[in-house]
C-alpha cells in the first residue's frame, strides 16, 4: 500500500527568478504506474528528486500514506530510485551495489544473499554478480541499477529517465521488462522520461508538464483524444498533432476560416463554437484521423479538404504524407497513410477528418473548445 | 626534405622532438644517475686525486656508520608521520572546501598559500617561532603550558617540529589534488547511497574514500618521494642537529658529498636512497593500487 499525495508544492531554486514547480497538484494511487512527461526543462525530475527527498521543496506537502514526507531524509521514505546514469557504484561488484542499502540496515549476511540471489534471478543478472559496473554493457548496468533498487522492497520506486542512455532496440525491451516488474512487484511506480512513446506505451496514467505546470493528470488515451490544452495534444502523439490558427465566423451558419483552408464546421460541434464567433480559434487534427476520400466510405468526415502531396516518408508499415492545403503553399502538414496506398509527390485529392476527432482551441489561452 | 611515406615523415618529426629534450635530460638527469651509480664503487675524494675502486666497500662502510643508521631512521620515522598525517589532512581539507560555505574562496586561498611560498622562507619563519622566545612558546605560556625550551636545539622535539612545518606547507598542495578528485564524483553516487540509508559518515567511507583512491595514490606517492628527500628545511632549520637527531638521508648525502667532500660514500647513501624509494612505492603499487574507475 503506498499512495502519493502532491498538494500545492512548488519548487524555486536558490537564486532563480521563476519556479521550476509551481502549484503541483497529483494525486497517485497504490500500485499505480504513473509517468511524468514533458520537454527538457519542464521540472519532471525536480518534482521525482522532490519524492525521492533529494531536493528541498519551497512550499506545499508530499505526503506517502498520508504521512507527510518534507522533512524526511531519502533514507526514510522508504522509496528506491533508478538514475539515468545508473550510479552504480563503481568500486564494488554487482553484488555488494545490490546489498549496500540491506547492509546499512544490517540485515543478516544469510538473508542478504538470499535477497540478492532472488533479485538477480529476476533480472537475469545471476551470472554478473562478481563483476564490477566497469565490465558490464548499459543494458547489464541498468538491470543491476533495478535490482539494487527492488532488493529492499520499498513502498516506491522512482525512475528518473532510466532508458535515455540505451540504444533503441534495448529500451523498447528494457520498456517492457520494466512494464513485467511493475505486475510482479505490484508497488507503486513513479517514472520520469521526455519520451512520450516510452510515457505511452508504460503508464497507467501520466502527468505532461510544461514549464513547472502540471498541464494533465490522465491516461494515455484520454491525453491522446481528449487533450485539455494545445500544448498536450501537440505534445502527445508522433507524428504530432496539426495545427492551423483562424477564425470563426458566421457564414453558412458557422465557419472556420484561415489562410490554409475555410470549412463549414460540423453539425456536432456549432454549440460549442457559438460563442466564438469573431475570435481567434486553433484548428487541430490529428494525422492518424486524417482519411483519404476516395477509399475511406464509412467512418463520417468532414466535408473535403483538397491538399497537395509535398513530401512522403515510407516506415514500411505505413507512410507519412506532408501535405499542404491549396490556400498556403508554406504552412505543412502530416497524415499517416497505408503503406499500400501509392501516393506520389505533387498528387492533388480530397481528404476528410474524422468529425469524432477535430480538435478546436481557443488561440489566447490555448484550453480545448472541444 | 623528402619522405617515402606520410608515416616516415611522421616518425622523423616525432624523434626530432623528442630527441633535444631527450639529449637535455641525458646530460642532466641519466647520465649523472648513472655516473653516481658508479661513483659509488670507488673511493672518490676530492681532495685526493686517486680514486681507487672499492667495489661494495662504501656500502660495508655506510652500515658501519652511526650517523646514516641514524639518519635512515631519522628517514623513516618523518615518513611515517608526516604522509598519513598529510594525506589525511589534505582530504579532510579538500571535503571541507568542497562544501557549500561562505567565504570558501578565501580559505581554499589561506590553504595552498604555504603550497606556493618558497619553502626558504617559510622554514626561516618557523626557525623564529620555534626558537625560545618564539610564537610557538609564547602561545603555550599564555594558554597556561609552560614550556621553555628551543624546540629546534631539542633533540626531542626538532623531528617533529620540522615534521608539522613540512605538513603544513605540503598539505595545502595536496588539498588542491584530493578537491579536484572530489569534484569528479557524480553527485548521483552519493544521493543513490542517501536513498539506500547512508549517513554522512558511511558517505565519506563508503563513496568518498574509495572514489578518490587514484588521487590518495598519487599524493601518498609523491608525499612519500618527498618525504624520504627532505632536505631544504633540515639545511635551514637544524642543519641535521643536534648530535644528528634531525639528519635525514638526504641530508647525509649532501654532508658526505659537498661538506666532507666524500662522493664515493655520498653517491653509495643516495643510491641506497634511490633503492629506498622504489621499494617503498612498488610496494604500495602492488597492494594499494590506484584502481582507476
Amino acid at each position: 500500500m503506498a499512495t502519493i499525495e502532491i498538494k500545492n508544492l512548488k519548487k524555486v531554486y536558490p537564486g532563480a527568478k521563476e519556479a521550476t514547480i509551481e502549484n503541483a497538484n497529483i494525486t497517485i494511487e497504490d500500485k499505480e504506474f504513473v509517468v511524468l512527461v514533458g520537454p527538457s526543462g519542464c521540472g519532471k525530475s525536480t518534482l521525482l528528486r522532490m519524492i525521492a527527498g533529494l531536493e528541498e521543496i519551497t512550499d506545499g506537502e508530499i505526503a506517502i500514506d498520508n504521512v507527510r514526507m518534507n522533512e524526511l531524509s531519502p533514507k526514510d521514505r522508504d522509496i528506491a530510485m533508478v538514475f539515468q546514469n545508473y550510479a552504480l557504484y563503481p568500486h564494488m561488484s554487482v553484488f555488494d551495489n545490490m546489498a549496500y542499502s540491506l547492509k546499512l540496515r544490517k540485515v543478516p549476511k544469510a538473508e542478504i544473499k538470499e535477497i540478492v540471489e532472488n533479485a538477480a534471478k529476476i533480472l537475469d543478472i545471476t551470472h554478473l554478480l562478481d563483476r564490477k559496473p566497469k565490465d558490464m554493457s548499459g543494458g547489464q548496468r541498468q538491470r543491476v541499477a533495478i535490482g539494487r533498487s527492488i532488493v529492499r522492497n520499498p513502498k516506491i520506486f522512482l525512475f528518473d529517465e532510466p532508458l535515455s542512455n540505451l540504444d533503441a532496440n534495448l529500451r523498447v525491451h528494457m520498456r517492457s521488462e520494466i512494464k513485467k516488474l511493475h505486475k510482479q512487484l505490484n508497488a507503486t511506480m513513479v517514472y520520469v522520461t521526455h519520451d512520450q512513446i516510452e510515457a505511452m506505451t508504460m503508464g497507467d496514467r501520466i502527468v505532461v508538464l510544461k514549464d513547472g505546470d502540471v498541464m494533465q493528470f490522465d491516461t494515455p488515451m484520454n491525453l491522446f483524444n481528449n487533450p485539455t490544452n494545445k500544448f498536450v495534444a501537440g505534445f502527445i502523439g508522433s507524428p504530432s498533432m496539426n495545427f492551423i490558427e483562424g477564425k470563426i465566423i458566421e457564414e453558412n451558419g458557422i465557419t472556420f476560416i484561415s489562410k490554409d483552408l475555410k470549412f463549414e464546421v460540423p453539425e456536432d460541434l456549432k454549440p460549442c463554437l457559438k460563442e466564438f464567433i469573431g475570435k481567434d480559434v486553433t484548428f487541430g487534427f490529428r494525422p492518424e484521423y486524417i482519411y483519404d476520400k476516395k477509399y475511406e466510405k464509412i467512418k463520417r468526415l468532414s466535408r473535403d479538404m483538397e491538399i497537395t502531396v509535398d513530401s512522403i516518408e515510407p516506415i514500411g508499415s505505413e507512410s507519412y504524407i506532408y501535405f499542404r492545403f491549396n490556400g498556403n503553399p508554406e504552412h505543412k502538414f502530416c497524415f499517416r497513410s497505408d503503406s499500400q496506398q501509392q501516393y506520389s509527390v505533387g498528387d492533388t485529392f480530397s481528404i476528410g477528418v474524422d468529425i469524432n476527432r477535430l480538435r478546436f482551441f481557443d488561440t489566447t489561452t490555448e484550453e480545448r473548445i472541444f | 626534405m623528402k619522405f617515402s611515406s606520410s608515416k616516415k615523415e611522421q616518425r622523423f618529426w616525432a624523434y626530432l622532438f623528442l630527441g633535444f629534450p631527450l639529449l637535455l635530460m641525458s646530460v642532466f638527469v641519466f647520465f649523472p644517475i648513472a655516473f653516481a651509480f658508479v661513483v659509488s664503487f670507488y673511493d672518490w675524494n676530492l681532495l685526493i686525486p686517486d680514486k681507487p675502486f672499492v667495489g661494495l666497500g662504501n656500502y660495508f662502510e655506510l652500515f658501519k656508520d652511526e650517523v646514516f643508521v641514524k639518519a635512515v631512521k631519522n628517514t623513516i620515522v618523518y615518513t611515517m608521520g608526516v604522509v598519513p598525517v598529510q594525506t589525511m589532512l589534505s582530504l579532510f581539507l579538500a571535503f571541507i572546501m568542497n562544501q557549500k560555505i561562505v567565504g570558501i574562496a578565501f580559505f581554499r586561498t589561506a590553504f595552498y598559500i604555504p603550497a606556493v611560498t618558497s619553502s626558504v622562507v617559510t622554514s626561516i619563519i618557523f626557525v623564529w617561532i620555534y626558537s625560545k622566545p618564539g610564537l610557538l612558546n609564547y602561545i603555550l605560556d599564555t594558554v597556561g603550558i609552560d614550556s621553555n625550551i628551543d624546540w629546534l636545539t631539542n633533540p626531542s622535539t626538532v623531528l617533529p617540529a620540522i615534521m608539522v612545518l613540512n605538513i603544513w606547507t605540503t598539505s595545502g598542495y595536496f588539498m588542491v589534488s584530493f578537491l579536484a578528485g572530489l569534484q569528479s564524483i557524480p553527485t548521483t553516487l552519493y544521493e543513490a547511497a542517501k536513498i539506500d540509508g547512508a549517513n554522512q559518515w558511511r558517505l565519506f567511507k563508503d563513496i568518498t574514500v574509495p572514489m578518490v583512491r587514484p588521487v590518495t595514490y598519487f599524493v601518498v606517492v609523491m608525499s612519500l618521494i618527498g618525504c624520504f628527500q627532505v632536505f631544504d628545511q633540515i639545511f635551514i632549520m637544524s642543519s641535521g642537529g643536534p648530535d644528528n637527531s634531525s639528519t635525514t638521508m638526504s641530508y647525509y648525502v649532501y654532508q658526505n658529498s659537498f661538506k666532507y667532500f666524500r662522493f664515493g660514500l655520498g653517491a653509495a647513501s643516495a643510491v641506497i636512497l634511490a633503492l629506498l624509494i622504489f621499494t617503498v612505492t612498488a610496494i604500495q603499487k602492488k597492494y594499494l593500487p590506484p584502481d582507476y574507475y
